[in-house]
């Protein structure tokens, strides 16, 4: 659909509004200041349009070359990767996706309540927006304090105590079992007593040139690159993408909640934008709905490898 | 009297073509203009207007490049002596830092876009500003506080890096000043970013009537290529640097191969952006040589759609390029046999360029001209620069010539004798439109002459060193370097020189230079329809564009009698001529 014909569908949907007899339709034709640089209302438009769709672009390219690193890192580590993002909670990471997905739902109906001129509406929706996101960004950050606390953050990985943490959430389940979640973990037995490089099975890549003899104690480890230590670098590489990642996405949205707020003031303040102007709303949704979509990518890639 | 290219009195080309003649515009300085509308300091910062925007970079820009200027000529006097003549290694690696980072990032991203294109670009498509010209406001505030960022960094402590921050030098080498210096440029990118968003908007959706795509000046089609590069690449850069913060100050280590990371990634990362940037750089120079040469030939740009799309292909085929920056490191063969023939290609849009160009010149009205010799010398340098990059495109010799004087000097002939000499002869070309007046073509031709002949002396002998084996970067150098190094350092005074004279002359002509009319070199453009300097509003009615882009007519010797070159004038025989 041709960028002129989105904006026909929305002056339909506006001016169909005027007959919409809803209890605050204050109905009427949107008057919306034109800019001395403008012809008329449809170029202003259009040029918002383009102008905003171009820095969406930008914004693509933006998490587009972290998306390349992750891919590069993946595809260069896929067991590592694997091990390590069992540490991600999918029930959280699930409940956060249905979160940003009704989100978007709802700044939809945001800008369909600004085109049809329904003040209060328009506040509402953008309310329930705001709340999403910031239930998004309370499970956020549950999410990031537990990686901090079980020292899955980079510079200070600590992985042995992770994996000790792990083990205590999951009902003290034995080291055996463990293993089967995480093939390459070793115990916290085996960090106690010394980590051998021995279980690594022969099909393993890794397996292939290593010396197998034992590495000695992980915590005092000083010598020749050893299992652990590969597996501690790798696995820090997905949490520094992941904290990467996942921390500009969270920047966004802090960015989408103070744009949707001043909104809801201009709203409160009968402000021309939002009483003779559905573009700032408009856009601004566009906005949400790139933020919410660079999630839907986030999601699986960093929750549901398999 | 022959009708001259230059008439200094301002009347307007007669004929337009299609029998479209312009209308008479007044001559003298208009009474009131963008530039004296309001006087306030107030009414030049909070401004809206493109123009006054537009001067705005010019003079930050004109500082920034000054500032390089001097971290150069430091480096150049180093040079002198084997042993160095100023600075420990230390210093000697913070000043070509400092040049680095100033000349590319503050100087040579923004120059021509963000002063000429602001400028120009709504007066060229006929349009009484950009779409947004708050945020092209916005854009300068965030230029300005980056580029402050930056030199504070770079001024106190200073960054050893290098313009390229390759990681470890800037993550685990160095100190945290790399952190503010590149916070700086990430700004100076947001601002080149909102710079590109307005014109893409403005060439897509404020074209005046008639003025369709194939009717639009080739440099709108340059700053759309370039536009098309800023809204690609610099947000990779700037997520790029972003990272090397990050991993500065909280150990995402993304790059660092202590963290697990590959600092090679940085570097494609780095050259995904910074090899189209050279397009950056380049692109709108390309776009000003097509208008000075047009308009010294008197003759319409040979191959109008050629040149146009060889922007746009530019564009493209500079986003699949940057392998060539890492022949010499882990990258697989393979990826550089890829990188290599790409290119490779890249030649053939350039040359597309350089032949019309050419061609424009052959058998036209050619006025040797100060902006018509800065657009001479441009081909010359611009396309030696751009053959001594095959070499550095070719697998086997780019190992023996990669990190040497050779590189130098091939980046330096694009950088400077390309981008920095077509921005100056935009500069001269637009002057009488920007101020009103016109500058003395005396001191215009001697110093683009200077220019020149400074500027090959600085940098041929750099091919020669590079090619016997001199690196880059270093402070010290083995003793037969050094006469390369001195006659590059006497060269580096003679350019001084010749970018000087045109500060002295063009400031003098703010005050005493003569008035220009509305179209002094009798182009055509609907820039020169509007008076000189331009009312606030640009034009006082939307001009409705009739013609095609460039429709002049060159007068020939022969018809030198003729008062008014059109093609429908009778023909004059020689036996006619004679009675």
């Amino acid at each position: 659909m041709s960028l002129r014909a989105v904006t026909a569908a929305a002056s339909a949907a506006a001016t169909r509004g005027n007959g919409d007899h809803h209890a605050d339709d204050h109905g009427g034709v949107m008057t919306p200041t034109l800019y001395h640089q403008f012809e008329d209302v449809e170029q202003q438009n259009e040029s918002y349009l383009v102008g905003m769709w171009t820095f969406l672009v930008t914004e693509i390219m933006f998490f587009g070359a972290l998306f390349m690193a992750y891919s590069i890192y993946r595809t260069a580590y896929p067991a590592t990767f694997l091990d390590a993002h069992k540490f991600l909670s999918i029930p959280l990471g699930t409940v956060n996706t249905l979160a940003l997905l009704t989100s978007s739902f709802t700044m939809v109906m945001a800008v369909n309540a600004n085109q049809h001129k329904k003040k209060w509406s328009l506040i509402n929706w953008l309310g329930v927006t705001i709340l999403l996101s910031c239930v998004f960004l309370g499970i956020k950050g549950i999410e990031y304090t537990t990686k901090i606390h079980e020292g899955l953050y980079p510079g200070s990985f600590n992985y042995a105590r992770a994996n000790t943490m792990y083990l205590e959430h999951h009902d003290g389940k034995a080291g055996h079992e463990a293993k089967g979640i995480y093939p390459y973990f070793p115990s916290v037995q085996e960090l106690a007593t010394g980590y051998s490089l021995n279980r690594i099975t022969p099909e393993d890549p890794r397996a292939v040139g290593v010396e197998q003899t034992p590495a000695g104690p992980f915590t005092s480890y000083q010598g020749a690159p050893s299992d652990v230590e590969y597996w501690s670098k790798r696995a820090q590489l997905f949490f520094s993408i992941y904290f990467a990642m996942t921390g500009l996405h969270a920047v966004h949205i802090i960015i989408g909640i103070l744009m949707m707020g001043t909104l809801i003031l201009l709203a409160l303040k009968n402000h021309p934008y939002i009483t003779q102007d559905y573009m700032p709303t408009e856009m601004i949704g566009l906005y949400w709905h790139f933020v919410d979509i660079v999630w839907i990518f986030l999601f699986p890639l960093m929750y549901l490898i398999s | 009297m022959s009708v001259s290219a230059f008439d200094p009195t301002g009347e307007p080309w007669p004929d337009r073509g299609g029998g479209n003649a312009a209308e008479p515009v007044e001559v003298g300085i208009p009474r009131v203009n963008y530039l004296n509308a309001d006087h306030t300091i107030k009414s030049w910062l909070l401004t809206t207007d493109h123009k006054r925007i537009g001067i705005l970079y010019l003079i930050s820009i004109s500082v920034m490049f000054l500032l390089g200027g001097l971290s150069a000529a430091i480096v150049r006097l180093q040079l002198t002596a084997p042993s160095g003549l100023l600075l420990s290694a230390e210093a000697y690696n913070k000043m070509f830092s400092s040049h680095g980072i100033i000349m590319v990032f503050l100087f040579l991203v923004p120059s021509i876009p963000a002063t000429l294109g602001n400028f120009l670009l709504p007066l060229m498509v006929g349009a009484r500003d950009l779409a947004f010209p708050r945020l092209n406001l916005m854009s300068w505030y965030l230029f300005i506080a980056g580029g402050l960022l930056t030199l504070g960094a770079l001024t106190f402590g200073g960054v050893e890096t290098g313009w390229t921050f390759y990681t470890p030098y800037s993550s685990i080498y160095s100190n945290s000043n790399v952190a503010l210096a590149i916070v700086g440029i990430f700004l100076a990118g947001f601002s080149s970013i909102a710079t590109a968003v307005n014109f893409i908007v403005t060439i897509h959706k404020m074209r005046a009537p008639g003025l369709t795509w194939f009717r639009l000046p080739l440099f709108i089609w340059a700053m759309y290529a370039t536009s098309l590069i800023i809204i690609l690449g610099t947000p990779v850069v700037a997520i790029t640097l972003l990272l090397v913060v990050v991993e500065r100050v909280f150990h995402i280590g993304i790059f660092s191969p202590e963290l697990g990371g590959d600092p090679v990634l940085f570097q494609h990362m780095f050259w995904f952006y910074s090899h189209p940037a050279v397009y950056i750089m380049i692109l709108p120079s390309m776009g000003i040589i097509s208008e000075v040469i047009a308009a010294n030939s008197k003759k319409r740009v040979f191959g109008y759609t050629f040149v146009a799309f060889s922007s746009v292909a530019i564009a493209v085929f500079g986003f699949l390029v940057w392998g060539h920056h890492m022949f010499a490191t882990t990258q697989s063969m393979y990826a550089s046999m890829v990188f290599s023939v790409l290119s490779f290609l890249v030649a053939i849009p350039s040359a597309v360029k350089v032949f019309n160009w050419t061609a424009t010149v052959y058998k036209g009205s050619v006025e040797f001209s100060a902006t018509m010799i800065y657009a001479l010398g441009f081909l010359g340098l611009f396309t030696i620069g751009g053959l001594t990059g095959l070499y550095l495109a070719s697998l086997a010799t780019d190992i023996h010539l990669t990190a040497t004087y050779f590189i130098v000097a091939h980046f330096h002939y694009i950088m400077v004798g390309g981008a920095v000499t077509g921005y100056l002869a935009g500069l001269h070309f637009w002057w009488p439109k920007m101020t009103g007046r016109l500058y003395p073509e005396f001191w215009a031709k001697l110093s683009a002459i200077i220019l020149f002949v400074g500027f090959n002396l600085t940098f041929f002998p750099q091919f020669v060193a590079g090619y016997v084996g001199m690196p880059r970067r270093y402070a010290f150098y083995a003793p037969e370097y050094q006469i390369w190094q001195v006659l590059s350092s006497a060269g580096a005074s003679v350019l001084a020189v010749g970018m000087l004279i045109p500060v002295i002359y063009l400031l003098w002509s703010l005050k005493y230079g003569k008035i220009a009319g509305a179209n002094p070199w009798g182009a055509v453009g609907l820039e020169w329809t509007t008076s000189s300097p331009p009312p606030t509003t640009n034009f006082h009615e939307v001009p409705v564009v009739t013609w095609e882009a460039y429709e002049y007519h060159p007068i020939h010797d022969d018809d030198k009698d003729l008062t008014i070159p059109s093609p429908t004038a009778p023909e004059v025989t020689a036996e006619e001529r004679k009675a």
